[in-house]
């Protein structure tokens, strides 16, 4: 392999690809970030990581979007590339995930083979799909469905890694929310979306079961486990790492936590086999049609995610996910105004409008 | 400007997440929308302008809130 010191992190200035730069500098290693669009990375914290060299591409290219005398010089440096690049966001065509997800990892694997760099693909525990099992890490293929096409797109671009000829490593988040010790997030995306309109009674009925669980994931533990994997990449070349937290969370407690918040709303669960959308209110409807029902599937299931590999070959330590974090994420969420800012809601600015139409 | 502009913009302006007078050259990240608010105010204008659901992809395209006025435009010549 490559002797170079240097670790490449792609999706730098994402949310996870961020703090792992942020935590890869802190501990002195010489780190370069490849950012499609955003050039400042910043840290969960909040904070912008300096003292790190930000060079923009784009992993749908075959060369990354790098020039020749930049692929040539970081060629002899880059030992270990990160792969964080990826579309998070839910409900896009599929194509989207196959061109960036699957494709953009082909093209950096092909980039790692001729610097002959080892490989460090950031995934997600749910390739698992709509299981409601324990599932290793180990295990990838179980013949499982998928609840959705990013789902999908990071289980074929696993594949791509496992069957590339490098060395590699893989780290598999769950969902990944607010910093243990603080609850604070500085993304709000996926969970937080559907947190926020069930928060604020937007979505007040929705398919679901209270004894399904959520995977979190505290972005800290993600990034550690990450760190971690270029810290011991050697000794543990073609192993999976699940960077989850110690148990799942039910959806019951998650209701018990809301309940102890009296500006804050819990949807009603009811079973899937009974759920209309058309017994909703019109704007509820489209509320569920265009964010509800990207999610439903992950209100339904009861994975149970082993962290083995992560806690005795890396010696990282799962925190305790309970209604300690739960109310830490929901304080910080309140605190930073991202819950319980009374915004105008669509009722509202309808009302406003109809005003306008009609004047008296 | 058009009837069809000064509803999107008056939607707009009430539905901002900062306070000020938005324009038509605004983009929505400048005046403080994040994706999920954009979402919100999407069914805002389905409902105001009686037009089919929008699409995540025909949001892609929208970055100003003349993007938006002109996307309302093509919904309602379609219909």
């Amino acid at each position: 392999m490559n002797s170079g010191r240097t670790v490449l992190v792609t999706g730098a200035a994402g949310h996870v690809g961020a703090e792992v730069v942020h935590r890869l500098t802190k501990r002195g290693h010489d780190v370069v970030a490849l950012v499609h669009d955003r050039l400042q990375i910043i840290a969960n914290n909040g904070r912008r990581v300096g003292n790190v060299p930000v060079l923009r591409g784009d992993v749908r290219s075959a060369s990354l979007g790098l020039n020749r005398e930049r692929a040539s010089e970081l060629a002899d440096r880059v030992g270990l590339i990160v792969h964080c690049a990826a579309v998070t966001d839910f409900g896009l065509p599929e194509h989207r995930y196959t061109e960036l997800n699957v494709d953009g990892t082909a093209n950096v694997l092909d980039v790692a083979r001729s610097w002959d760099a080892g490989f460090v693909y950031v995934s997600t525990a749910y390739v698992c799909g709509e299981v409601d099992a324990t599932f290793r890490e180990d295990q990838l293929d179980i013949g499982q469905r998928f609840g959705n096409d990013y789902e999908h797109s990071k289980f074929r671009s696993e594949h791509l890694v496992r069957g590339a000829g490098l060395r590699w490593a893989i780290v598999r988040p769950g969902i990944v929310a607010g910093e243990y010790r603080t609850g604070h997030s500085r993304v709000h995306k996926h969970i937080y979306q559907v947190l926020k309109l069930i928060a604020e009674g937007k979505l007040r009925t929705l398919p679901g079961n209270y004894s399904a669980t959520l995977a979190l994931s505290p972005i800290g533990h993600v990034a550690d486990t990450v760190v971690s994997v270029v810290e011991k990449f050697t000794d543990n070349v073609g192993y999976t790492f699940h960077a989850v937290g110690a148990n799942a969370v039910s959806l019951r407690s998650m209701s018990d936590v809301l309940a102890e918040y009296p500006s804050l709303r819990m949807a009603d669960l009811v079973p899937p086999s009974t759920f209309n959308p058309e017994d909703l209110d019109d704007i509820e409807r489209r509320y569920f049609q265009k964010i509800g029902t990207l999610y439903t599937t992950y209100l339904q299931r009861r994975p149970d995610f082993d962290s083995t590999n992560t806690r005795d070959r890396l010696g990282v330590v799962p925190p305790s996910i309970g209604a300690g974090y739960l109310r830490r994420v929901l304080d910080s969420c309140l605190h930073t105004g991202y819950l319980g800012t009374a915004e105008p809601t669509v009722s509202d600015v309808l009302a406003g409008l109809q005003l306008i139409r009609s004047p008296r | 400007m058009t009837t069809n502009a000064k509803e999107v913009l008056a939607l707009v302006t009430a539905m901002a997440p900062a306070a000020g007078e938005p324009s038509l050259d605004d983009t929505f990240m400048g005046l403080g929308y994040t994706s999920l608010r954009v979402l919100e105010l999407s069914i805002a204008i389905e409902r105001a302008f009686d037009l089919q659901p929008l699409t995540p992809e025909s949001l892609a395209g929208v970055s100003t809130v003349g993007d938006l006025a002109d996307l309302v435009r093509a919904q309602q010549d379609r219909s």
